[in-house]
């Protein structure tokens, strides 16, 4: 139930996130196997390697999942297409191409030995291109849309975090020079700007999942980024002091890098208050799992961990050991990796026109809770390793690779740990591809709420429907005919009724709420005139072979194409229907007895 | 309780406060670099080592200035730790200096690379990194000790090549502890003649196969040269 059709291109972007996230996997066991004493590809992928295709393959998937989200958030929030659509195409297109690209040439010692920012200067360049017609895109469609507080923050995150990839490109011999610029990036990517990108998608998520009133979510997406910047921008101060840089660095980085676990104190907060709050039934609660999961970890991860190496006194003997991979693993996993998780989550079912979180929840909740236990895990595993390499190196001055020795038995706990979480990740990622692809059938607003409700109704909720589902069960002997009770009548309203009557009862769609006559504006913008991309045109719809799923709007608008549309999700009045649609037999299955009793 | 367009002033004024403050201390800092890391020092070998030193990703495994990988060590004052001539051997052929050990890749130097690395290292060394990494404590420490800084090479009575054997034997309190120490062997008595010695330092491995001592590679001037230190410090004591 998406409503606009460009929002369909998130889908190809988390399906990017998936893929690279599991190879990211891979390569973590190659290193985690090294530090264990077995590091038997070291001819073919010595550690290196395996360490900058790991952590590069982080920041890929994670921003593949950045932007799939403001592709999927953005029309929703602007109420109205994408400018360009079919631009987001190509983007993505360049995209994987520089990705693949950079990770294939990492392997052939193509990079600048620069933690994180390996990619080498030529590909940057491409990169920066790429990004920039991101921007444009989502920065275009906010111009020419409906302006809400959290497109904007969204929209600035997204601007910023691109600009701030460019003090990373410059050329210096200084090493010190080198490493003070890396941190514009690094630091105020993860402790800056992202976190605005993490605060609107939090922010969006929460808006629809719990129903609270958005002038109070908005409220406090503004206090929490205040704090971001407040703490975050001097904070960068903590990897200023031992690198070459003046000594005041200690003074003015200690307090405020001290100060910046509150602003992800304020999102653990926030999520947990707008979740008590909430008046609205949640008819996706995996999605409010994850979003809940990572407001809460963001604070243990990048907050308290964050907070316990920050000091100088600390720091001074921390400073480049394990213990920093021990807050980079649990920080990165709660404040990002769980939010593109949540997003997923909860655009899923909207953009494959398939609620499988009613009968596949079971994966998702096993891939919530198995990822999570084994990610808390692999933080304590690294977090022995790390106290203790502390101790007998930093402190006590024992010989590198004597304490490498020492500490070898909790790689083998590691290992372990990331196993149980590489299983979670599995499971969240089959239940990913079970979902199918997208294909879902796109509303105007106005026919949204209803088809918002009737899936609700039939699926989720609505104690008498499955009553009477029930018995009629028995009668058709497992087939529930709910075209009449549904598909005609309900869809024949649609078209015939006027927008406004949908008006008066939306009181949990705020956005609609707000202002009708906008929305009257956007519904013709939408069909006709300001549109820029021609494909959606009504008319032109069946001529668009590029994208086969166009043609469910006009399922939307007469009925009597059902019959010849294999994919259709309505018209289940025919078993037979569902088992030929072998693309993605689950579809159908919400139907089975099993989920109605 | 805030309105919002309150939170919104106060993200925005918060926001550029600290912004500008930034890039006021950005300049600060900038002007106290070159001499906080001794630009004038930076010669064109140091140059040509940094520049290895990305191409190759050391940075993939190693730490320097406390950033990088966490799988070998940190070298940012690695050059009070080893000796020139320890480094230059030991970029030659890694593996070697550590037989059986966790591996480092062998990049076929060139002998003009190798000095560049060390003079960069050492140029590193020298950066005013207020204090880190930070000196370990002595007791339990100097027990453990095996990181003990070898100042060696300053020794003008010892030949060049006995920094490599310190890496490993201690001599005169200093020195590794992977080998026994020098201080504790007995040359001249038992086995250890200075034949036996000699024909051990040219290969280790062909009396004792799964000897822990590498192939130091060493002519026959310098074994010479080690040997007969070696033997007349025990005359002498
Ligand atoms: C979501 C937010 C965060 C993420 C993803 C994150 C991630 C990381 C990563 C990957 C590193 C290693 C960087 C490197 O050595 O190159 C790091 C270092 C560090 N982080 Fe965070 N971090 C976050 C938030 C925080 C917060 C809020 C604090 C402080 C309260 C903090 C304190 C530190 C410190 C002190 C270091 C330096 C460790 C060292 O000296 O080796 N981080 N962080
Ligand atoms: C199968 C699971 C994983 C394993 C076995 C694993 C293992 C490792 C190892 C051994 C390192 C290298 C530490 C070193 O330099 O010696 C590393 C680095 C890193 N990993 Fe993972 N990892 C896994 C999953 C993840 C996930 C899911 C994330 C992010 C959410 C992540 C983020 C990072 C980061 C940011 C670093 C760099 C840390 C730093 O430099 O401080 N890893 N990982
Ligand atoms: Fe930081």
């Amino acid at each position: 139930m998406i409503r606009f059709e460009s929002q369909r291109v998130a889908y190809w972007f988390f399906a990017v996130s998936m893929l690279l996230f599991t190879l990211q996997l891979v390569y973590g066991f190659i290193m985690a196997f090294a530090h264990m004493g077995y590091d038997v590809l070291h001819h073919i992928i010595p550690f290196n390697t395996a360490r900058t295709v790991h952590t590069n393959l982080l920041l890929m998937w994670l921003i593949s999942g950045f932007m799939g989200a403001a592709y999927f958030i953005i029309p929703d929030e602007t109420d109205r297409e994408l400018i360009m659509p079919r631009l987001a195409y190509v983007q993505l297109i360049a995209y994987v191409i520089v990705g693949v690209l950079s990770i294939l040439g990492f392997h052939y010692g193509i990079w600048e030995g620069r933690k994180f920012l390996e990619i080498p200067r030529f590909l940057d360049y491409l990169v920066v291109v790429d990004v920039l017609i991101f921007v444009l895109i989502i920065g275009g469609t906010l111009w020419s849309g409906k302006i809400t507080t959290t497109g904007s923050v969204l929209f600035f995150g997204l601007l910023m975090a691109a600009l701030l990839y460019l003090p990373g490109m410059i050329d210096t011999d200084n090493q010190t020079v080198d490493s003070y610029w890396r941190w514009w990036v690094v630091h105020l990517w993860v402790e800056g700007v992202w976190e605005l990108i993490m605060g609107a998608i939090l922010c969006y998520l929460l808006l629809k999942l719990t129903g609270v009133d958005r002038e109070i979510v908005e409220k406090w997406l503004y206090v929490i980024v205040a704090f971001t910047f407040l703490s975050g921008i001097l904070g960068t101060g903590h990897h200023f002091y031992w690198i070459g840089t003046p000594k005041f660095w200690l003074l003015i980085g200690g307090i405020f890098s001290a100060l910046e676990p509150l602003a992800f104190l304020g999102m653990a907060i926030f999520g947990i208050a707008m979740a008590r709050k909430g008046s609205k039934e949640i008819i996706n609660p995996m999605a409010m799992y994850w979003t809940l999961g990572c407001s809460i970890l963001s604070f243990v991860g990048a907050g308290f961990l964050g907070f316990a190496h920050t000091l100088p006194r600390v720091n001074l003997y921390t400073h480049g050991t394990l213990v920093t991979a021990m807050h980079g693993h649990l920080a990165f996993w709660g404040a990002y990796a769980m939010l593109i998780l949540a997003m997923i989550t909860y655009a899923m079912p909207k953009l494959c026109c398939n609620p499988r979180h009613v009968e596949s929840s079971g994966l998702n909740y096993f891939a919530f809770w198995a990822s999570n236990i084994g990610m808390i895990s692999m933080t304590l595993a690294f977090a022995v390793a790390g106290v203790t390499q502390v101790y007998l190196e930093r402190i006590y001055g024992m010989d590198f690779l004597a304490v490498q020795k020492e500490i070898e038995v909790h790689f083998a706990g590691l290992i372990l740990a990331a196993s149980l979480f590489t299983l979670g990740i599995l499971s969240f990622v089959i239940n990913f591809i079970r979902y199918g692809r997208p294909r879902a059938r796109v509303h105007d607003m106005s026919k949204d709420y209803i088809f918002d409700e009737a899936i609700d109704s039939i699926c989720f909720k609505g104690e008498e429907n499955s009553q009477e589902r029930d018995n009629e069960m028995d009668d058709d002997e497992g087939v529930y005919d709910d075209t009449e009770e549904f598909d005609e009548s309900d869809l024949e309203e649609i078209d015939i009724e006027d927008d406004d009557e949908y008006l008066s009862d939306e009181d949990d769609e705020l956005d609609y709420s707000e202002s009708s006559s906008m929305f009257d504006k956007n519904y013709g913008a939408y069909s006709y005139d300001k549109n820029t991309s021609k494909s959606y045109d009504e008319d032109d719809i069946d001529d668009d072979d590029d994208d086969d799923d166009d043609d469910c709007r006009d399922d939307m608008d007469g009925i009597d194409d059902i019959d010849d549309d294999e994919d259709r999700m309505w018209n289940i009045d025919d078993e037979d229907d569902i088992d030929d649609d072998d693309d993605d037999d689950e579809k159908g299955t919400y139907y089975d007895d099993d989920d109605i009793d | 309780m805030i309105t919002k367009s309150g939170a919104k002033n106060f993200f925005v004024i918060g926001t550029v406060l600290c912004g500008l403050s930034f890039i006021g201390l950005a300049l600060l800092t900038f002007r106290a670099i070159p001499s906080r890391t001794n630009v004038v020092d930076m010669d064109e070998s140091v140059i040509r080592g940094k520049k290895i030193w990305e191409r190759k990703n050391c940075m993939g495994c190693h730490t320097l200035l406390g950033e990088g990988g966490y799988y070998a060590p940190e070298l940012t004052k690695v050059t009070d730790r080893r000796s020139s001539v320890w480094l230059n051997q030991f970029l030659k052929d890694p593996e070697k200096m550590y037989p059986g050990q966790r591996k480092m890749t062998n990049f076929h130097f060139t002998q003009e690379q190798i000095n560049d690395i060390i003079n960069f290292l050492k140029w590193v060394g020298k950066i005013d990194t207020n204090g880190f990494p930070a000196e370990a404590k002595k007791g339990l420490g100097a027990a453990l000790s095996t990181n003990t800084n070898i100042k060696s090479t300053s020794d003008a009575l010892q030949p060049e090549k006995m920094s490599l054997c310190l890496g490993c034997h201690q001599l005169g309190g200093t020195g590794g502890s992977a080998g026994p120490s020098f201080d504790a062997l007995q040359f001249g008595s038992g086995k250890l003649t200075k034949e036996y010695v000699q024909k051990w330092l040219k290969d280790p491995q062909a009396i004792k196969p799964d000897t822990a001592m590498p192939n130091l590679g060493l002519g026959d001037s310098d074994i010479e040269e080690i040997t007969t230190f070696l033997f007349n410090l025990k005359n002498n004591k």
